[in-house]
């Protein structure tokens, strides 16, 4: 709490010359016809000149208070939900409030005053919203002093509400516009105490309306693919199939021959990344550069490139999977877990399950394809993409072009989806390298085939559970060994490829395993590395994505194996539980989904629980299995434990999109290798469920345990469809799912 | 040269007929609420209505639809007052809201033909693809806009 007292203080204590260091987003609540809607969101609004009070709060003379956002918006809500925190605090007219982006650039040359600007992880709330109450709390005090000051009356006597401070002994009132500009040179003995959750007045309690939905509704959000910039030219661009593999040749005459094309340029000939940024290397490829992305993209198309690829060919989704399998029956691998004796437990329990579970490498297939413009000058460089982390778009910037960071602007874009995809920045390299060479702006553009075969994909990854039950039915051991892929996109080359150097394990490719409150008296979890030549990340969930469908379809099987209901052997299973979310969990999904009610043959429930970044979700599953195999899931009832709600709508609409992410990821998702490279290109063999196939999603908020718990939604739902889907196909078939997607599994009955 | 009357207005653009009307929109005429995601017609992000009917303009040649009258998301209300528009404001429907433009412009159409469509009209109809899920209040959203309006 030290450390981030003193960041505070400095941030606050600070108040820069220079007003307006922020990336307006031009939107403002839909409330007055003078709400800006800019089509290029990261252009400044026509000037309000106001005075700013700290890093994240402008205040104008007119009321009008512009609060800057760190945390892009993917989708999730965070250009609302973030102003929404500072507004509990600042206590401010909701109404009156812009919200704009927060500078990357300014937060790298002020000490990273905007803390951390990524997005991911399900943590926008959860690891902003101290420094935000703070930013609002700092705020709101200042503004008491200016107005004591005026009224020379003791700071106590003022109260602030709704942008309105007051004496209430002389019944004087100013607005915050009136005495911002006062406001600027206060200084704060200390910082002042921010509300628990449980004091709010106006998180929680308000329904607020998203502050991007009207310009989602009519075209004008400018994305990233969507940016004019003044001369740009437009790059398609297409490196090597088989990851790794180099650019041996290329016809550059006959695309330069066809309309509209200004260059032909080969990329990745030098690398210049660091062993941390490794992720956004400048792979092997060529860029066809033209007037128009058709005019790219054809061009491109029609070139003969050839490729040396090694024994890069060699490698398919059956070589990797015979190495893995492999690797599960090798001895010895890194200790991930180790209460007591789980050999030894095995040897003695009355009757043991073993089964092997698999998932595929999958793709974020995000809707808006990869693209990333910038403008290399002499003396600036200026990107403009849709990004999960501006910090990382400067950091590349600045390796790939040598130029030093404060000279370097990350302009965010609306984000057409991100998932864990848009974290590394490689389509900013792509840019930047090529806007250096060609010495004017560049727009470099992925197709859909591209972006789906030159992903960051979930890792695969198999696990071999063995259980042992004692004379009571209770579960006395489990063994697992993992054999994985690892997420050095995520970790860092630095951790060896992935790997934790200390622990010699992938702990965040362990989640939803190693950290569930499930009482086991022995229990052992080892882990091998399977690494190929393809790039990985982090997938909505990373880890406990693959991992919730394997362990939980498991205690399902010993369930099964025990004679006992799932819900009660859950419910055994949390006993010794220090959080009293999970039970909670547990029977507000057994109760509101009517666990056990009675369902026709061949329609079954399912239920799964998982922990994911601290919140306890859990859901059940109704489904149908028609005798020919068809599954459909009719419904889900989801219950979670994230604390307290901050912004009730958005976290319904978390839940209800992530649960049919989850779906498409249990039905359909999985990229396969064939030569090296990956097979699948686009929508027609990457199948992405649509409205006909999604369930009525029932969110319930009665598990929820308040006290100071603040943890997120962005993935939970995701997370734990697969397995309640899984288990109820069992029930309702007889046939275990021990592997992803369904698609490839013959579930028909009779 | 081509000559395309989109949203009222004829416009000249200097694209060869092979053109997908989708590229032409965006990098011909600046039109980017149309959004590219697949290309090959499986998501309907790129959905624009000809003679007001939906149509998915990535595999729809330039040259195909010349006398045609083109309605983009752009087009649809000059003031985001279409019921559909309105009813996705109601329930802040989209997400991350790249492929919303699709969307609205087939339930715009749907509703056209169709103007209290079941259930099973919307999964028939309503083909397009949202990554973020967000097709429990699209469905919500279509029913919303079909009783706001007026036949």
């Amino acid at each position: 709490m030290t450390k981030h007292l003193d960041m505070n203080r400095r941030q606050f204590a600070v108040t820069a010359a220079a007003v307006g260091g922020g990336i307006a987003l031009g939107f403002a609540l839909p409330r007055e016809a003078s709400a800006v809607v800019l089509p290029e969101p990261w252009k400044a609004p026509p000037a309000v000149a106001g005075s700013e009070i700290n890093a994240w709060i402008v205040i104008a003379p007119d009321d009008t208070i512009t609060i800057r956002v760190g945390q892009t918006e993917i989708g999730t809500g965070t250009i609302t939900a973030m102003p929404m925190i500072v507004c509990e605090e600042l206590e401010c007219d909701w109404s009156k409030v812009n919200a704009e982006y927060a500078s990357g650039n300014r937060s790298l040359r002020e000490n990273n005053v905007y803390g951390r600007m990524g997005i991911g992880g399900s943590s926008s709330v959860s690891l902003s919203r101290d420094f935000l109450q703070k930013a609002g709390a700092n705020a709101r005090e200042r503004l008491k002093m200016a107005a004591a000051a005026e009224w020379n009356v003791p700071v106590t006597e003022i109260t602030a509400a709704k942008s309105v401070l007051t004496h209430a002994a002389s019944g004087r009132k100013l607005t915050y516009g009136q005495v911002a500009a006062k406001a600027v040179p206060m200084r704060l003995e200390k910082d002042p105490a921010i509300k628990h959750p449980s004091q709010f007045n106006f998180l929680g309690k308000t329904d607020v309306k998203r502050l991007d939905t009207p310009l989602k509704v009519n075209g004008s959000a400018v994305y990233g693919i969507d940016v004019k910039v003044p001369g740009a030219v437009i790059a398609a661009v297409k490196v090597a199939p088989a990851f790794g593999a180099k650019v041996k040749s290329f016809d550059a005459a006959s695309a330069k021959a066809r309309p509209g094309v200004i260059d032909v340029i080969e990329i990745g000939k030098e690398k210049k990344h660091s062993p941390a940024t490794f992720a956004s290397q400048l792979n092997s490829g060529v860029a066809v550069i033209a007037n128009t992305y058709w005019q790219a993209r054809t061009a491109l198309d029609a070139m003969a490139i050839e490729w040396d690829e090694g024994d890069l060919g060699k490698i398919s989704t059956e070589s990797h999977a015979r190495e893995t399998r492999a690797a599960l029956d090798k001895p010895g691998g890194a200790i991930a877990n180790k209460v007591g004796d789980a050999v030894a437990g095995l040897k003695d329990a009355r009757r043991t399950v073993e089964a092997i579970y698999e998932t595929p490498f999958i793709d974020h297939a995000m809707m808006e394809p990869i693209s990333a413009t910038a403008s290399v000058t002499a003396d600036k460089i200026e990107v403009w993409v849709s990004t999960q982390n501006p910090i990382s778009v400067i950091d590349v910037a600045a390796e790939e072009s040598g130029m030093s960071k404060d000279k370097i602007f990350c302009n965010t874009t609306f984000i057409g989806g991100g998932f864990g995809r848009r974290t590394v920045s490689d389509d900013v390299r792509q840019a930047v390298f090529l806007s250096k060479t060609m010495n004017r702006p560049v727009k470099v553009m992925w197709s859909r085939e591209e972006t789906l075969r030159h992903g960051t994909y979930r890792p695969t990854a198999m696990a071999k559970f063995k259980g042992g039950l004692d004379a009571d039915g209770n579960i006395s051991a489990m063994h697992v060994t993992y054999a994985g892929h690892s997420t050095p996109v995520l970790r860092g080359a630095a951790l060896g490829n992935g790997i934790d150097d200390k622990n010699k394990i992938d702990a965040n490719q362990l989640r939803g395993i190693r950290d569930i409150d499930y009482a086991l008296p022995n229990f052992l979890v080892e882990w091998h590395a399977v690494q190929t030549h393809v790039p990985t990340g982090a997938w909505r969930g990373p880890g406990v994505c693959q991992n919730a469908f394997m362990y939980e379809s498991f205690i399902d099987e010993m369930a099964l194996a025990a004679g006992k209901d799932p819900v009660a052997m859950r419910r055994n299973l949390l006993r010794n539980a220090k959080d009293a979310g999970w039970l909670k969990v547990l029977n507000e999904i057994a109760d509101k989904g009517k666990w056990g009610k009675p369902l026709p043959k061949g329609t079954a429930q399912g239920i799964a629980m998982t922990l994911d970044h601290g919140t306890i979700c859990g859901a059940v599953a109704e489904v149908s299995v028609s005798q020919g195999g068809e599954v459909k899931v009719h419904s889900v009832d989801m219950g979670f434990d994230i604390g307290h709600a901050f912004y009730k709508d958005a976290i319904l609409a978390q839940l209800e999109g992530g649960a049919a992410m989850g779906l498409s990821s249990v039905l359909y998702e999985e990229i396969t290798l064939r030569n090296g490279r990956v097979v699948e290109g686009n929508f027609d063999d990457y199948r992405i469920v649509r409205i006909d196939e999604m369930p009525q999603v029932n969110v319930h908020f009665g598990g929820l345990t308040g006290g100071d718990k603040v943890t997120g939604v962005g993935e939970p739902s995701t997370v734990i469809v697969p397995a309640a889907v899984a288990n109820a196909i069992f029930r309702a078939t007889g046939k275990r799912v021990r592997s992803m997607p369904l698609k490839n599994l013959d579930l028909s009955w009779s | 040269m081509i000559t395309l009357n989109v949203n009222g207005k004829n416009y000249n653009v200097d694209v060869t007929p092979d053109t997908p009307l989708l590229w032409t929109l965006r990098d011909n005429m600046g039109m980017t609420g149309t959004k590219y995601g697949c290309g090959i017609s499986e998501c309907g992000a790129c959905t624009v209505h000809v003679n007001g009917q939906a149509k998915r303009s990535c595999v729809t040649p330039a040259g195909s639809v010349v006398g045609a009258q083109i309605t983009t998301i752009e087009g649809l209300s000059a003031d985001s007052s279409h019921p559909v528009q309105k009813a996705w404001i109601e329930l802040d429907v989209p997400q991350c809201g790249y492929c919303q433009s699709g969307m609205i412009m087939a339930t715009a159409a749907l509703l056209a033909r169709k103007p209290k469509p079941t259930d099973a009209d919307i999964d028939k109809t309503i083909t397009n693809i949202c990554r973020c899920g967000t097709y429990q209040r699209i469905r919500a959203a279509i029913h919303l806009a079909a009783k706001n309006t007026k036949s």
